[in-house]
């Protein structure tokens, strides 16, 4: 595997999907469970929807919350979105993509849906920056070259803890793509200043992962590695997928641990 | 590999890897710089900056309302080896869940309770003792209030510095937005916090945010307010050591860095001959 691209560390948000069980309920809450609380309300706009009352803000300083949860959004997205699409912003000449697509009316709705880190809001960000540039621009590399950056952003983006499992999985937000032009001579390029024109001939298949430490991959898989990563399903042991790949298990423990490593594919603890 | 000077103020910013040439240009204008960021492997000025100036570890190193991980205290060793700072910084924040499946991705202030200030106390003297270096901790603005809170901020950061020995690294464009979301003077709201302890200052700009409907933190140039505020500080600060223009983005041009450090160089050589 090569790596081509790779993100930056910083502290991450992250978006559970744990349910509390019954001892929690039971065990009573010290100031640092409630300001858990305070920061689940500000990243869920479906809990804050749902919570009329709560014990830890009255209605104004609920008001002034809803107004920080989406400054914190608008700016989390931005962020993301600034360095993921950074190639087509310079190719437009413009860097301010980012706040077009974040103040736009169609990014106020998501706002209000949104789910700071998740894989479903990072989607339709990704999917109204797509949409909102796709029209720019009309060369036939340009739109497999926002697919890149939407593949991209959707790792910078999506924190969403993937659950543990008794059987390897793939993590959440790690998607495989197969472009219709060779991806890293584009990229090259673009980052060389060298024009760009149609005789990026051949096909290039890219995946995109994330590390729980937050740095992102973008790698090329050798046929062997990609076999394995498409054989996992979520309900198929090692050893079972050791056979359909036709495989030894000291080599899928090894492709395996490979795909841990670049945060591809969860293993069992 | 230089160092702060103990005669005189410092004045600096932080490291903008994309105006790393101006920087190396402009001694004249900086003295030190602040490191949010590990430089990047592919950064070719790195070093040549390492020569030229002082640096500060201003990096995220971990929350200190829960105990940090043997990863984070190892990373924060191995950055405090490789800047030498002077001082290494971390803030009064807690933005991420016990569990750390959640987090704001944003400074956000710990509720201001006795447990927090336990916590936040024997967590700090663990990075200090990992680092092997005097530890100073920077206030963090709130821009809503929940109930629990037991004491205000400035209580809990006075108590916390009395049992820690820390130093204050006060962020003073923050403590103008906490002042000016209570309604407070900003010398008013400062009158109870511990301004012996100060060993840094930042300065910075405030903007007016659409989602808050009012000024907050931006990478902006300090005005006039913040810069006066920030010398009325200075001149309470027996310990201070170094004033840092807190700007870090991608988006900051040489023009505005420029700007901003002419600005405080001015207003604090101003407050230097006024002393003097």
């Amino acid at each position: 595997m090569s790596a081509i691209q790779r993100g930056t560390g910083r502290p991450r948000p992250g978006v559970r999907s744990i349910k509390k069980n019954s001892g929690d309920l039971l065990r009573s809450r010290n100031d640092r469970d409630i300001h858990d609380e305070v920061i689940h309300y500000l990243s869920d706009a479906g809990l804050r929807l749902a919570q009329s009352s709560n014990d830890f803000l009255d209605q104004k300083q609920a008001e002034r919350a809803q107004r920080f949860s989406h400054f914190l959004a608008r700016r989390y997205y931005r962020d993301r979105l600034s360095r993921a699409f950074r190639y087509s912003a310079t190719l437009l000449g413009t860097g301010r993509i980012a706040e077009q697509i974040t103040d736009s009316p169609e990014f106020h709705l998501i706002l209000e849906r949104c789910v700071l880190g998740s894989l479903a809001t990072s989607r339709e960000v990704g999917d109204l920056a797509v949409s909102v540039l796709l029209s720019m621009r009309s060369e036939g590399w340009w739109s497999e070259l926002l697919e890149y950056e939407r593949a991209f952003f959707l790792q910078l983006a999506t924190s969403e803890v993937t659950p543990a499992s008794t059987f390897p999985q793939k993590s959440i937000s790690t998607l495989v793509r197969r472009f219709r032009l060779q991806v890293p001579e584009l990229l090259a390029r673009l980052k060389s200043g060298t024009h760009v024109g149609d005789d990026l001939d051949g096909e290039a298949t890219l995946l995109f992962s994330r590390t729980t430490h937050g740095k992102i991959y973008v790698v090329e898989l050798d046929e062997k590695t990609s076999a394995v990563f498409q054989s996992i399903d979520d309900n198929r042991s090692a050893n079972e997928i050791a056979a359909l790949c036709g495989a030894s298990q000291q080599e899928i423990q090894r492709i395996l641990a490979a795909l841990s490593d670049i945060g591809s594919v969860v293993l069992p603890n | 590999m230089p160092s702060i000077s103990p005669e005189r103020l410092s004045i600096g910013t932080f490291y903008n890897p994309h105006l790393a040439q101006f920087t190396l240009d402009h001694p004249e204008l900086i003295d030190h710089l602040a490191m949010a960021d590990p430089p990047d492997a592919n950064d070719e000025s790195f070093s040549r900056i390492q020569q030229q100036y002082p640096l500060l570890l201003h990096d995220y190193l971990g929350q200190l309302a829960d105990p940090l991980s043997e990863f984070a205290l190892q990373r924060a060793r191995q950055l405090q080896q490789r800047y030498r700072s002077p001082w290494v910084a971390e803030h009064f924040q807690c933005l991420h869940t016990q569990d750390r499946t959640l987090s704001l991705d944003y400074v956000f202030p710990p509720l201001y309770t006795e447990e927090f200030l336990q916590r936040f106390c024997e967590n700090a003297l663990i990075l200090r003792d990992a680092v092997d270096a005097p530890l100073v901790m920077e206030n963090i603005p709130g821009f809503f209030s929940v109930r629990r809170a037991q004491m205000s901020e400035a209580e809990f950061l006075r108590r916390f510095f009395e049992q820690t020995d820390c130093g204050f690294l006060i962020d003073v464009p923050h403590i103008w937005l906490a002042a000016f979301y209570r309604g407070l003077d900003p010398q008013q709201y400062l009158s109870e916090f511990p301004l012996e302890r100060v060993v840094e200052i930042h300065v910075a700009g405030v903007e007016y945010d659409r989602d808050l409907q009012g000024p907050w933190i931006a990478p902006a140039p300090p005005n006039d307010q913040i810069l006066e505020l920030a010398s009325w500080v200075a001149a309470r600060a027996p310990k201070l050591r170094a004033v840092t223009v807190d700007v870090f983005s991608p988006t900051v041009s040489a023009a505005q860095l420029e700007d901003s450090m002419r600005r405080t160089r001015t207003a604090f050589a101003v407050k230097n001959a006024v002393a003097s």
